[in-house]
């Protein structure tokens, strides 16, 4: 394809642009602040965006065709100095160097941090509040690896999918008509109408904002226009700078114009909360009126949108996520998690499949950056084999994507959730693979994270942690001590309850820290928080939430248990002190233990008591979880481990699955590494009893082929029936790394010949050699299957 | 009536490679032919046998301790452990107390409800591939009754069957498989009977009578003929052109495929400490095979002829 040569030039030039952090920001955003001082909160906060649009840095590099950055650096990482300005402080001398996900931090920066940021933050930051403010039973199990909660003081709001339709449909000189129209109801008089009347402003300074930023643009497009010498390139950037000068301000009226519209708002939510997770969502849905009006006026080629829509792929790839040290342990490479969504039915229940969605999958197919994460709703029920086939043949080429999702089950996700079918049918992924609705549902849809790993260890050591030799936990009794296998069971459920409560108490301190971390800007697109006059943290959305708690180390805490019982109590092969003292020597000198521990079946291999175990331990999971509620609605439990699986595991010792001391868990739904050994079909067929339903913000499993699999002529329609089969199981999602061993050991021992390789690491695809050694091992010894067959 | 018992070497879940859709193949123990390029050689004996993979092997001296006839040393140079297999009894001693799974071994026994528990897991593939279940081996002529009655059980549950056969031997027990069976493959190695019989350790006359006769009493379109294709061993024009002439006699000939010479299953027979019987031949690519068989094209045939791949290439 003729535009390719362009694609191709702008991904060269973000592959091979280092990631750096990006101070504009933050200091014009802090001056914002200062300025403002005196006015409300949720006031300044949009000032001091309005501010950032006003003054930024507007660049517009060669080639570019949609436009916009939310720093005034390609690859930038942002620092929201109101959330966590701390944690650039405490790793001022080491995020150039750090393992995971390192960024530069210039001279210049560093200086602007000490002068303007530093002395104006210290002590202001929510992240700081929330450090002074952990509960005590959530630190004393964070602070030994069971749980991982730190995320949200870092992180912004993301998680969430802004309503893009509006700002297309509408432009912003629509929502500002809204915002007029419901002021006009308000007389200060009347109690709450002032704050009302205070939120509408600030809603209404962000859209002023917005809309400057993308004038600015148009200005920066026509002067370079003006120096431009190639009559071609000329006639791009007249084009942009019309382009921009109309959207967001006004209705789009063509494809390129709601393109360009979604992205500018992209940039400007982007830029008020640094934050992973701000899905563009079903955009098959939103941009096909216009892709279908264009072609009928003749106004545009597919390749022409083809390109346009490649071009946007390219511009997702640009931002990079900051966080401090940890959390990109838990989520390394830099991940923006954009999830967009093709396929699936529409508001009546029809196919939804149209040409867009296609042209989705060639996007990414072409593009191959790690950005955005595409993701398909597949209906078994509704949408076309060849949309099945064009999916299985992106799968098979070994980019991670897209995110295969069985559309029933995230319906009946939402329905679980409490948002009825009229909405619930118009659901897309979010982040990893959590289930959102767009511009209508308010959570952090991760929030945070327990380890079952840990609930195990607690369990045999009464409490105690191994690694840290401390007691973290409740005590659940000595393992001795227990008259049978339900008593033992119990123990080990109580322990994963303890976890739960300690991370519930936790998130209701941050929802509470939270209701500071307004975001004006996300909220403008949320129709509800308008006719509320009430922010999106505050719970103005139409569907609030309980937050998403996340379980990690699935087939450890299965495999553990079951190995108990099959050992000590049903066979009596080994007695408690053995176990015990082979765990505490990390099986160094009882490698006939080991072998015992091994040899028990494993989850993953189809085996009828450990599925049975399974179901039991998740259904236990969902109900505990379900049966707390925060402010804003039930928690609601998810199975999606990022990367948290490897620094979960380096928090604990040796576990009766025969897991060796401070390895990664397994990751997400899989299997432990090396022990499904009868193939995928057993994997997906153990990996339906988990209640995947019941785990509403979603669940995830990762798998991987060998890239002998695509040489097999009847590779692709198998994979179409593996995909079938998986969605009768009612298994929620699938996502594939089709990459030989040998090409990953490789890429880890030269990591320069192999910059653009991409792994689906969890939920996300990230560059294989960003990644953190540990990560990368991790991603090896997962189970290669010879295609989908397994022997046993 | 005691549950009929037979010796199963592996199943494979979600094949694409022996028959339509996802299939789960059975391989049953022990076979007739001794073929010099077997690549699954812990097929052909009956009895089940003792294995050893050196890479998994830690070095650890306890299979070397726990042998009772002493057929175990361990070499301290190479780091391994030496079997000495006259001395050997299959007692599985040194299995049992292994660590890491290096000492392990080939072939156990199953009931059918056992095979038939693998089979229904599965089910839910077949359906949607329009797969099911074959047989194969090794021989599964060497255990006709345990064969007939895993394809029955699949037969009471409305699952596709197909097996692979060697067609070796008395004709009975193949005629006792065939009602229910809805297709099969059969080998045909070699044209020449004396060549068939220095490859293969046996003629092939009882092997092509059986083929003939099969060919008539089974259900239209059953047989599927494979031609394992082998360096200087059956690769001639004119074997090949002698195998297709008798394809062209049989009824019920579905397809004729060509399997490429692979070395896959090389590092099984230092497993079990055997010689691998062919010189150091490479992989046949799928272009190296079409190559050779060009003179194929223009055949006016009564059936497709088909190439399998060896996955040594996009295709």
């Amino acid at each position: 394809m003729s535009y390719m040569e362009r694609v191709n030039r702008l991904k060269e030039r973000v592959l091979n642009t280092r990631p750096e952090m990006d101070l504009e920001n933050a200091v014009i955003a802090t001056k914002g602040f200062e300025e403002s001082e005196g006015e409300p909160w949720v006031v300044r906060k949009a000032y001091s965006i309005r501010k950032q649009c006003q003054e930024k840095t507007v660049k517009i590099w060669d080639d570019e065709l949609i436009v916009g950055t939310s720093a005034s650096k390609q690859r930038a990482g942002l620092l929201n100095p109101d959330t966590c300005w701390s944690v650039l402080d405490k790793e001022f001398d080491t995020i150039n160097e750090r393992a995971y996900d390192p960024f530069f931090l210039t001279e210049e920066d560093k200086k602007r941090f000490t002068e303007i940021i530093k002395p104006y933050w210290k002590g202001k930051s929510t992240y700081e509040q929330w450090m002074t403010q952990i509960p005590d039973e959530t630190r004393s199990l964070r602070d030994v690896g069971a749980l991982f909660v730190d995320r949200k003081g870092v992180r912004g709001w993301g998680e969430t999918t802004a309503g893009y339709e509006t700002i297309i449909n509408e432009g912003i000189e629509g929502i500002r008509a809204h915002i007029k129209q419901v002021r006009d109801t308000l007389d200060i008089a009347k109690a709450g109408d002032y704050e009302k009347q205070v939120y509408l402003r600030a809603l209404d300074m962000t859209a002023e904002g917005i809309v400057t930023l993308a004038k600015r643009y148009s200005r920066e497009a026509a002067r370079q226009a003006q120096e431009a010498k190639d009559p071609k390139r000329k006639s791009e950037l007249l084009k942009m700078a019309e382009v921009c000068n109309r959207v967001p301000e006004k209705p789009a009226r063509t494809f390129w114009e709601a393109i360009q519209a979604m992205y500018i708002y992209q940039i400007c939510i982007f830029m008020e909360q640094n934050a992973a997770s701000y899905n563009p969502g079903r955009m098959d849905q939103y941009l096909y009126p216009f892709y279908k009006a264009d072609i009928e006026a003749g106004r545009i080629t597919q390749e022409e949108a083809q390109e346009l829509l490649d071009c946007l792929w390219v511009k997702f790839s640009e931002p990079c996520l900051f966080q401090d040290e940890v959390t990109a342990q838990f989520s390394a490479g830099y991940p923006m998690f954009q999830n967009v969504c093709c396929g699936g039915i529409d508001e009546r229940g029809n196919d939804a499949v149209n040409t867009i969605s296609y042209m989705m999958l060639q996007a990414t197919a072409e593009v191959q950056l790690y950005q955005p994460s595409l993701s398909v709703r597949y209906n078994m029920a509704r949408n076309p084999d060849k949309f099945l086939k064009k999916i299985s043949e992106v799968l098979k080429l070994g980019l991670g994507f897209p995110a295969f999702h069985n559309d029933e089950i995230g319906i009946q996700m939402m329905l679980n959730k409490g948002i009825p079918l009229r909405d619930a049918w118009n659901w897309n992924p979010c982040g990893c693979v959590e289930t959102n609705l767009a511009g209508m549902q308010r959570c952090y849809t991760a929030y945070a994270d327990f380890n079952l790993g840990s609930a195990v260890e607690f369990t045999l050591l009464n409490g105690k942690s191994r690694k840290y030799d401390k007691l973290a936990s409740i005590q659940t009794g000595n393992p001795k001590s227990f008259e049978n296998y339900e008593a033992f069971l119990d123990a080990a459920k109580q322990q994963i309850a303890w976890e739960i409560r300690a991370l519930v108490c936790g998130s209701h301190v941050n929802d509470y820290i939270g209701l500071q971390r307004v975001c004006p800007t996300l909220s403008l697109s949320f129709k509800d928080c308008i006719d509320n006059a009430e922010d999106y943290a505050w719970g103005g959305a139409k569907y609030n939430l309980g937050n998403g708690v996340d379980a990690i180390g699935v087939a450890d805490l299965i495999n553990s248990i079951y190995t108990v019982k099959k050992l000590i109590y049903d066979d009596g092969k080994v007695d408690w002190d053995t176990l015990l003292d082979a765990l505490d020597k990390d099986f160094e000198g009882y490698e006939d233990i080991k072998r015992l521990c091994d040899d028990v079946p494993k989850y993953g291999n189809d085996d009828a008591e450990v599925n049975d175990l399974a179901s039991d331990l998740f259904t236990f999971i969902a109900d505990d979880i379900e049966d707390f509620s925060s402010h804003f609605g039930k928690m609601t439990p998810g199975i999606l481990p990022v990367s948290g699986n490897t620094p979960f595991g380096l928090e604990i010792g040796a576990l009766p699955s025969g897991r060796k001391a401070f390895t990664p868990l397994a990751d997400g739904l899989s299997p432990e590494q090396g022990t499904d050994i009868e193939g995928e079909g057993a994997v997906i067929k153990s990996v339906s009893h988990i209640p995947h339903a019941r785990f509403t913000q979603g669940t995830l499993l990762n798998a991987r082929l060998s890239s002998g699999f695509r040489s097999n002529p009847r590779s692709t329609v198998e994979m179409m029936n593996f995909l079938r089969s998986m969605c009768t199981l009612g298994v929620f999602h699938v996502q594939f790394n089709v990459v030989d061993t040998e090409t990953l050991v490789d890429a880890q021992e030269h990591p320069s010949e192999h910059k653009g390789l991409m792994v689906r690491v969890a939920g996300y695809t990230a560059y294989f050699t960003e990644l953190g050694e540990e990560t990368q091992n991790d991603i090896i010894s997962r189970t290669m299957h010879d295609g989908l067959t397994g022997c046993c | 009536m005691t549950e009929k018992t037979g010796r199963v070497l592996r199943i494979e879940k979600i094949s694409l490679n022996d028959g339509p859709g996802m299939r789960t193949v059975i391989f049953l123990k022990g076979c007739p032919l001794r073929c010099a390029w077997c690549s699954t050689p812990e097929s052909q004996q009956f009895e089940p046998e003792v294995y050893y993979v050196k890479k998994k092997c830690v070095g650890c001296g306890k299979c070397v301790k726990a042998c009772k006839q002493q057929a175990l040393t361990f070499n301290s140079e190479s780091k391994t452990v030496v079997r000495n297999r006259t001395r050997c009894v299959n007692c599985f001693d040194c299995v049992a107390v292994c660590p890491t799974c290096a000492q392990g071994c080939y072939g156990k026994d199953m009931t059918v409800s056992q095979v038939m528990q693998h089979v229904h897991r599965d089910e839910v593939f077949y359906f949607h591939s329009q797969g099911g279940v074959t047989l194969s081996g090794g021989d599964i002529l060497c255990q006709p009754e345990f064969t007939q009655a895993i394809l029955q059980e699949c037969q009471d549950s409305g699952i596709h069957t197909m097996a692979e056969m060697d067609m070796y031997g008395n004709y009975d027990r193949i005629g006792m498989l065939l009602p229910y069976l809805d297709a099969f493959f059969v080998d045909i190695k070699h044209m020449n009977g004396v060549e068939h019989e220095k490859w293969t350790g046996k003629k092939n006359d009882s092997i092509l009578a059986n083929i003939r006769r099969a060919s008539k009493e089974c259900i239209k379109d059953a047989i599927h003929v494979r031609v394992p294709v082998i360096w200087g061993v059956n690769d001639s024009e004119e074997n090949i052109r002698e195998t297709i002439e008798f394809c062209r006699e049989l009824s019920n000939c579905a397809e004729l495929e060509f399997l490429p010479y692979h070395r896959l299953g090389r590092s099984t027979y230092d497993y079990l400490d055997r010689e691998y019987q062919l010189p150091a031949l490479p992989t046949m690519t799928g272009k190296e095979i079409r190559d050779k068989l060009a003179f194929l094209k223009g055949m006016d045939l009564p059936f497709p002829v088909h190439f399998a791949s060896n996955g040594t290439e996009t295709e």
